[in-house]
């Protein structure tokens, strides 16, 4: 007990003197392009700041290969944002007009795999707008899932879940 | 990631460790597409966002997904969150307890496991019902699913006695609320309530609540009303209290009545205890007080207006007479500002000492207590404690203290085997619960089914096997 307080407080003591713990952080994207981002940015995302936190701050350049080039950015915006205290409705609605259905689920896994909470909670909400009032093959479509139901077995549920098809939207077929 | 969990397991403290195996093996399965790249936490966030109308349509996307989102911790969510009316211990007590209807079936040992899914969809799809709760007083009517009743009126001054079994008049108080509710008798199902009377177990009060019934039904389905579902007054108290068994204390508008209800049914046969006195006389005894001090007031109106919003019961009655500061004030509509003092408290006493009004009837903890010996002396199978939950019904049963006092004089009058662990619970919805005890039939998963009968059988078999 008293050895783990004693590290804690150790770890607390070197963040706040060592020079490296000021140092960027460098991330490098699943096709080998680097992003300098500030330690504060890091600290959001939990899975990179536990890698720094287990090498005691020495190593500064973390490789993440299930994140693309194309992503990354969009996941240190919305970091930089957060940090700076300024996510508001419209800077969400901003965001999110960006993205394609695509790309809002490879964000989502992203957000996921670096463990940033709030940009977790924030992509669900997307995408659950995204997939209500949706049609059940759209749905389908939307996350790549194939039917194995029966023709009659489908159409017993839907016609056991028919009070759940009132006001679905028509499909558009220009999605993604 | 700790906070998504921490999350999760605010729903997961109830739930069954293993069901999230059965679940991750599913997930494993890898069958549903890009949502296999996702821990099911998350999945589930993604669905609580959803909300259930969209989740249950998931359920036709593939196999595994309709089994992930029939995930009974999700749709206790969903219960929780969307239909949790009037509160979430209400539908989880009536999903449990009152689903077949009538008789209520005792359950020896296990209860069902409920499937939350099913009681979502079902629950979403009921018709709802008219509620029609006449009181002797006041008559409260609304539709189920709306969150309070939307309507009263004044039964006794309006209609008369509608405790006798007059066909005339009941299709005449019917058609009036249905009038003032402003829907047509013939689209939804119908809950009344059958007021506390009758209540003697012998052949003359048999035959007298038939009529009654029978001309409660009768007026109803001239009406056009497609089923009805008819359930006594202190029953459907009871049922807001979330029970099935123990003693309903009704004040009425001129009596009040202590009836032992037994897995719903009222035990006629244990013996109902009347008091020939009400909210009338409680309201009576306050008019003569201030007419006594010299307090000048218009209407009875403003009499009735100064009991609900000032008076209550004493704990100590001697103890509270002492006291110095009783006073409190009162601004009644068009009748200016009243100030009482002890009349707040000498007022309900005479629901203790019927004396004080000159009434020789025995106390109301004496009733109480003469049917829990009752109770207690007849020993039904089962629980053993069942006439221990006292719940009070009726306006005047809303005065603050009654509770606690009626609790405090049943210990002092009974023996600790009967006493011990005695609760007495104040009106659970004010003036209007047994229409909420109605409500919670109404709004149940398999309404109308077990609780109505339906205008076609009614009529085929006018002898009235069908209703009890």
């Amino acid at each position: 007990m008293a050895e783990e307080v004693s590290s804690q407080m150790n770890s607390l003591s070197i963040s706040e003197t060592n020079p490296s713990s000021s140092a960027t952080i460098s991330l490098v994207s699943g096709d080998d392009i680097v992003f300098k981002v500030e330690p504060t940015i890091a600290k959001e995302m939990e899975t990179v700041q536990s890698f720094i936190d287990e090498t005691d701050g020495k190593i500064t350049t973390i490789p993440l290969p299930n994140i693309s080039s194309h992503d990354l950015p969009y996941v240190i915006e919305y970091c930089e944002k957060s940090i700076a205290g300024k996510i508001t409705k419209e800077f969400e609605a901003e965001f999110v007009k960006k993205l394609n259905n695509e790309e809002v689920k490879e964000l989502f896994l992203a957000a996921n795999y670096l463990n940033i909470k709030k940009l977790l909670d924030f992509l669900s909400q997307v995408i659950a707008d995204r997939i209500a009032n949706k049609s059940v093959e759209y749905v389908r479509r939307y996350f790549g899932i194939e039917n194995d139901f029966t023709p009659e077995e489908e159409a017993k549920l839907r016609e056991e879940l028919a009070w759940t098809f009132t006001g679905v939207d028509p499909d558009d077929e220009d999605e993604n | 990631m700790s906070m998504l969990l921490r999350k999760l397991l605010e729903i997961m403290l109830r739930r069954n460790p293993t069901c999230s195996d059965e679940e991750n093996q599913v997930l494993e399965r890898g069958d549903l597409g890009e949502l296999d790249q996702l821990p099911s936490d998350i999945l589930v966030q993604i669905l609580r966002l959803l909300g259930p109308k969209e989740v249950a349509k998931l359920s036709v996307i593939c196999r595994s997904l309709r089994f992930f989102v029939s995930d009974n911790r999700l749709w206790l969510h969903f219960l929780q969150t969307h239909q949790s009316d009037p509160s979430w211990d209400s539908v989880f007590f009536a999903e449990t307890n009152l689903t077949s209807g009538y008789p209520i079936p005792s359950f020896v040992g296990q209860r069902p496991q409920l499937s939350f899914k099913h009681i979502y969809g079902q629950r979403a799809q009921v018709p709802g019902a008219i509620i029609i709760d006449g009181g002797s007083g006041y008559c409260k009517f609304g539709w189920s699913k709306y969150a309070c009743p939307s309507g009263r009126s004044a039964t006794f001054l309006e209609f008369g006695n509608i405790e006798s079994p007059m066909y005339t008049r009941l299709r005449h108080f019917f058609a009036t609320i249905y009038n003032r509710m402003q829907v047509k008798p013939n689209n939804q199902p119908v809950i009344v309530s059958i007021p506390i009377c009758h209540y003697e177990d012998t052949e003359s009060a048999r035959a007298s609540r038939r009529q009654l019934k029978e001309a409660i039904y009768a007026s109803l389905f001239d009406l056009n009303v497609p089923s009805v579902c008819a359930v006594n007054q202190a029953t459907l108290a009871l049922y807001a209290a979330k029970r099935t068994s123990g003693i309903v204390v009704n004040i009425g508008f001129q009596v009040t009545s202590v009836v032992p209800i037994f897995n719903g049914k009222v035990m006629r046969k244990i013996g109902v205890e009347v008091l020939g006195f009400g909210a009338l006389k409680v309201t009576g005894f306050l008019k003569e007080k201030m007419q006594l001090n010299n307090l000048n007031f218009q209407s009875l109106y403003t009499v009735r207006a100064l009991k609900e919003n000032l008076c209550y019961v004493a704990l100590d009655y001697e103890a509270e007479l002492l006291k110095k500061n009783t006073q409190a004030s009162f601004q009644a509509a068009g009748d200016g500002l009243f100030t009482l003092s002890k009349e707040r408290f000498q007022t309900a006493e005479v629901l203790f000492k019927p004396h004080l009004a000159g009434m020789q009837e025995m106390g109301l903890h004496h009733a109480i207590a003469l049917c829990m010996e009752h109770c207690h002396c007849a020993d039904l199978p089962g629980e053993s404690d069942w006439y221990k939950t006292v719940v009070l019904s009726g306006g005047t049963a809303c005065l603050p203290g009654l509770a606690e006092r009626l609790e405090k004089e049943l210990h002092s009058l009974l023996p600790p085997f009967v006493s011990n662990g005695i609760r007495v619970t104040p009106p659970p919805y004010g003036v209007d619960t047994p229409w909420f005890g109605a409500k919670m039939i109404g709004n149940l998963s398999t309404f109308p089914g077990p609780w109505c009968v339906e205008k076609s059988k009614f009529r085929q078999k006018p002898r009235l096997s069908l209703i009890w």
